[in-house]
């Protein structure tokens, strides 16, 4: 039997919650929470711990240094380092408009990375 | 002939021309130069100093070992003008004070100096501290200064309306005034310059040899042959004298005070210099609440700290929190707390004489030591000429240049122009529109002055145009700032140094961590 | 330059700007001017990359960029007229304002009614008063997330963070996403100062150490910064002996408050109101200057960018509502601050129409009922300084008001629970 601790982000208590986990990885048991939302959260945290990445990549042949990226979908959280080297090597030269994709299926997850400002010049 | 690139002047000596001041710093080759009056230290004893020598036809060099002019102590100096009460009659310092007065005016105007005749006025709580104001009193008017007044406690609030009512008198000092210490230093300098003399900054004097012309003098930039040594190295002035093995004084460094420096807001409710007593029988220590010439407000109170080294200029929760104290007593209705913008400690070198030290080495008589304890900026207009009278018995001859020009205007500052003024300087270059640091309103049309008079760092251009000493410290302006000074210098952002070398503001380039290491 | 017929001026194009600017436009103001000192619309917007804009506003998630972009579009195509790179030096209480600009140099404009939009700015070292040397590597968060946003620069490798604010929880993931190491944040109180999404995503998800109670009491290092010193601190906030830790590091990020930007309000002779920081409003935004108003951060700083918006569209609509000359004269009630209620915005009411108030607290408590009056209480599981509380009070019940003041404030149920 493990035990995970997830702090609830709901709303402001931060209720600090703890899941018992058996040996297959099933969740038995969860106490802590204040309110069902809360116990929702949490389970889906501990299963599908999940982050929209966000950062900036190089330009190239711009005044501007950095065009601001996201993904279009959450990554897992446990990819965002990885993420961070990949997008690391691209330079991406104007123009771009907002919302345009970068690169697509980051990392192989379906996942797309887009500009979120214009890059004009 | 020295090539001349945006004020990169007095880095570049030798025949061969540079191409920028970051070839300059890589250069470890020595360089053989000489010189016929060597002046070590670039603080207010320094550059007026080199600006009086300037007016003479002879080389002139002086060396510095920080990034620019004033970054000992002279640039943490109140910037007060003191009208010469304080010092004792027949000492050095006083003599000074009163030579100073004598031509202040005249230097004032010709070097464009930043200055505000506002007062002072010397509070006293109780019956014996109104005889120390008296005695004061009696003491300035034997040392000739002049407009002195005792004034009851209602005059003195009429004055000065935040004044702790419960004071029994005050001495109205009418010709007290403020400079702004760094313009002050800087006035000297730029005049210096333009007047033919040599300035190397981060050039630190590493020995001292004697030969029979007169003196080798080593430093981390090569060595410079001069027939004449001023030593004018403020806190270090006992360390370069040790250099020939002059051990005949020595300056204390082991107590640092604090002072607060708070908002503008603040700086326009007090309009005299505020002084308190601070030692019963010494006359020239006192505790102040003054405003800056640039209106800001200034609280200090002699407590000595003692500091770890020389170099040591932390601030002490102690001493910050003793120093709004004793201000709170001066001005009990000013409420300090939420207007603090910084607080500075800084050494100020006393020596074991006492007195001002300006004369000939015992061990040279081309050597001239030159050891300032406070006054030292009301003094300087004195100080520059008694070394050239010195330096004259000493064998050096004077004569006088044709060509000196003492005039030298300060960087125009759009916050004190006219609307008329400001749209003129705007029509020439539009920089003068931009403003880049919104707290001090400082437009990028000045920091490039700055950059072009000799500012190569952050700090440089913030004591030359104010940019960063306001509210927000820096934290608005600085990436603009930083991107300015690499556009005119020619080089990246992350060259760009705080304080000089050893203080880059930014290590690495986005994603340059995130780069395998191969 | 002189400038005429402007019916609504705004200073500043951010968030607030912005949003003040296009909502005077759509309410029927002819001439609407920003006036904004950086090179582009969107204010502190741009170095804001990450998510978490725009979910009340636009019902989408989106990055500062994309929020600044939409509002950008939208001033755009309103026709509003954006003097960039222009300064406002000068305003006076007869709304007579000198900016300087660039391009045109000196300009002067005495528009109808103002919108003050100037946001807020950080506190500094300077006014913590953090002994020690001065060395290079100290930054407040925002201006390193400046240049690590926008200008392209890692300002270290090893960095701590004084301050469990927003911004110094969102800097330390943003630096761990560079490389960079983040040894520790510092935080002063017993909980973090901002929101739990943060502690969670920024300081959890990257095994950041958080040090509550804790605070910076040096700063160690020439040129260079070369440590700082940590110290546990008491209940009265002051350095406990015996707890001193030193952390090895090269850059210190200061994220340890905010502060309305109010040089020009006070300027003009628009009181200020202590508890803030900032102007002091009725519901309207309406400063103690007629034809002033105020919104955004410049009032009181708040949480979510989307509620900046909202406060200065308010702001905005009435400035355009008294350009047209249709100031009224109302009955007002005074809003006090009672137990643990820091402050709340806006200062003053009327009882004729439906408003949303908000406050902030002076420390967390759990368990808690906020009453305002007696009119309203809401009970509330945990109220915390870094999370504001917004309350809305329809016409109705503020009609059941009695007296000149109306006051708000928060009181500890423990146990006492009744629905």
């Amino acid at each position: 039997m493990v035990e995970e601790h997830i702090i609830c982000i709901g709303c402001p208590l931060g209720c600090r919650t703890r899941l018992r986990i058996d040996p297959y990885g099933n969740v038995v048991k969860v106490t802590g929470y204040k309110c069902k939302e809360g116990r929702q959260y949490v389970l889906e945290e501990y299963r599908n711990p999940v982050r929209v990445f966000t950062t900036t990549i190089l330009t190239q042949d711009s005044i501007r240094p950095l065009l601001p990226i996201r993904t279009d979908r959450p990554l897992l959280k446990t990819q965002l380092k990885e993420a961070s080297k990949v997008v690391a090597r691209i330079r991406v030269q104007p123009p771009v408009k907002e919302g345009q994709i970068i690169l697509k299926n980051l990392m192989n997850t379906g996942v797309n990375v887009i500009a979120t400002d214009d890059l004009l010049s | 002939m020295p090539w001349i690139l945006s004020g990169a002047t007095t880095y570049l000596i030798g025949s061969e021309p540079k191409l920028s001041w970051r070839y300059f710093h890589s250069i470890n080759d020595l360089m053989i130069h000489k010189t016929d009056v060597l002046i070590v230290g670039a603080g207010i004893a320094g550059t007026s100093i080199a600006r009086e020598l300037s007016k003479y036809d002879m080389k002139v060099a002086l060396v510095e070992k920080e990034p620019d002019v004033g970054w000992g102590q002279s640039k943490a100096s109140f910037g007060i003008c003191h009208p010469g009460a304080r010092w004792p009659n027949g000492t050095l310092a006083q003599r000074m004070i009163y030579e100073s007065h004598q031509v202040w005016d005249q230097i004032i105007d010709e070097l464009g100096i930043e200055f505000l005749r506002i007062g002072e006025l010397a509070l006293a709580f109780n019956q014996e501290e109104v005889q120390h104001i008296q005695a004061l009193k009696s003491q300035g008017e034997k040392n000739g200064v002049q407009g002195l007044e005792i004034l009851s406690t209602q005059e003195t609030l009429q004055l000065e309306p935040y004044v702790n009512p419960k004071i029994k008198a005050a001495l109205y000092m009418p010709k007290a005034g403020i400079f702004s210490p760094f313009g002050l230093v800087l006035a000297f300098y730029e005049n210096a310059k333009a007047n033919g003399v040599d300035i190397y900054f981060e050039t630190k004097v590493t020995e001292i040899c004697l030969d029979q012309m007169g003196f080798i003098v080593k430093t981390n930039r090569g060595d410079i042959r001069t027939k004449y040594v001023v030593n004018a190295a403020g806190l270090f002035s006992q360390v370069i004298a040790q250099m020939i093995g002059d051990n005949s004084f020595s300056i204390s460094y082991d107590t640092k005070s604090t002072c607060i420096i708070l908002d503008k807001y603040l700086g326009e409710k007090v309009k005299h210099i505020i002084t308190g007593i601070a030692d019963i029988k010494i006359y020239h220590r006192f505790k102040t609440v003054m405003p800056t010439f640039h209106q800001n407000l200034l609280i200090y109170t002699p407590i000595p700290e003692p500091s770890k080294s020389i170099e040591d200029r932390s601030v002490e929760k102690r001493a910050f929190d003793l120093t709004l104290q004793d201000a709170k007593l001066l001005v009990p209705d000013i409420d300090f707390k939420p207007h603090i913008i910084t607080a500075f400690s800084g050494i100020t070198a006393r020596n074991n004489r006492g007195d001002f030290i300006i004369e000939m080495s015992n061990n040279h008589p081309g050597f001239i030591n030159v050891a300032l304890p406070p006054p030292g900026v009301t003094c300087a207009p004195a100080v520059g000429k008694k070394v050239v009278e010195i330096l004259k018995n000493a064998g050096l001859p004077l004569i006088k240049k044709s060509k000196f020009n003492p005039n030298r205007k300060a960087i125009k500052r759009i916050i004190h122009s006219s609307m008329g003024e400001i749209q003129e300087l705007v029509n020439q270059d539009n920089r003068y529109g931009h403003v880049i640091c919104r707290c001090e309103t400082v437009t990028e049309g000045e920091i490039v002055e700055a950059i072009r008079r000799g500012a190569s760092t952050l700090d440089g251009v913030k004591f030359r145009t104010r940019a960063g000493m306001g509210r927000c410290q820096g934290g608005f302006c600085t990436p603009r700032v930083v991107k300015i000074l690499a556009r005119e210098r020619g080089l990246s952002e992350g060259e760009i140094t705080k304080k000089g070398s050893g203080s880059r503001l930014l290590l690495y380039r986005s994603k340059e961590l995130l780069e395998v290491k191969n | 330059m002189k400038l005429k017929d402007i019916d609504v001026a705004v200073i500043g194009a951010g968030p607030a700007g912005m949003a003040a600017a296009v909502r005077a436009k759509e309410e029927g103001a002819e001439q609407v001017l920003i006036l904004e000192r950086q090179e582009q619309m969107g204010g502190l917007l741009h170095q804001c990359v990450h998510n978490g804009f725009g979910l009340f506003y636009f019902g989408q998630d989106l990055t500062g960029p994309q929020y600044a972009h939409r509002f950008a579009e939208k001033v755009r195509d309103l026709g509003i007229r954006v003097l960039l790179r222009t300064m406002v030096t000068q305003l006076s209480s007869d709304r007579q304002i000198t900016a300087l600009s660039k391009s045109e140099g000196v300009i002067n404009v005495k528009p109808k009614s103002i919108v003050l939009a100037m946001g807020c700015r950080e506190r500094s070292r300077g006014q913590l008063g953090i002994p020690g040397s001065r060395p290079a590597g100290i930054f407040t968060a925002g201006t390193a997330q400046r240049f690590v946003n926008v200008e392209g620069w890692i300002p270290g490798r090893r960095i701590v963070i004084l301050g469990s604010g927003d911004i110094g929880m969102i800097m330390a993931r943003r630096l761990m996403l560079e490389g960079a190491e983040v040894m520790a944040v510092v935080e002063i109180l017993p909980y973090i100062g901002g929101l739990t999404r943060n502690e969670v995503q920024c300081l959890h998800d990257f095994g950041i150490p958080l040090f509550l109670e804790h605070t910076v009491t040096e700063i160690h290092g020439g040129q260079r910064l070369e440590a700082v010193t940590i110290e546990k601190v008491g209940r009265d906030r002051e350095p406990m002996s015996g707890t001193k830790r030193v952390i090895e590091c090269d850059t210190l990020l200061l994220s340890v408050g905010l502060i309305p930007e109010n040089e020009l309000s006070r300027m003009a002779g628009v009181v200020i109101d202590p508890l803030t920081g900032g102007p002091v409003v009725d519901q309207w935004r309406e400063t103690s200057v007629p034809g002033i108003f105020a919104g955004g951060n410049v009032v009181h700083v708040h949480d979510v960018v989307d509620e900046v918006s909202r406060e200065a569209e308010i702001a905005g609509g009435s400035a355009v509502r008294f350009a047209r000359g249709g100031a009224v004269e109302e009955e007002r009630k005074i809003l006090k601050p009672g137990r643990n209620i820091r402050y709340v915005v806006p200062q003053s009411i009327t009882t004729r129409h439906d408003v949303t108030l908000y406050a902030r607290v002076r420390e967390m408590e759990e368990d808690v009922r906020l009453r305002v009056g007696d009119i309203f209480s809401k009970y509330f599981r945990v109220v915390k300084p870094g999370e504001m509380i917004k309350i809305d009070l329809t016409h109705s019940q503020l009609g059941l008001l009695k007296g000149d003041f109306v006051e708000l404030s928060i009181e500890d149920i423990k146990g006492r629970r009744n629905g």
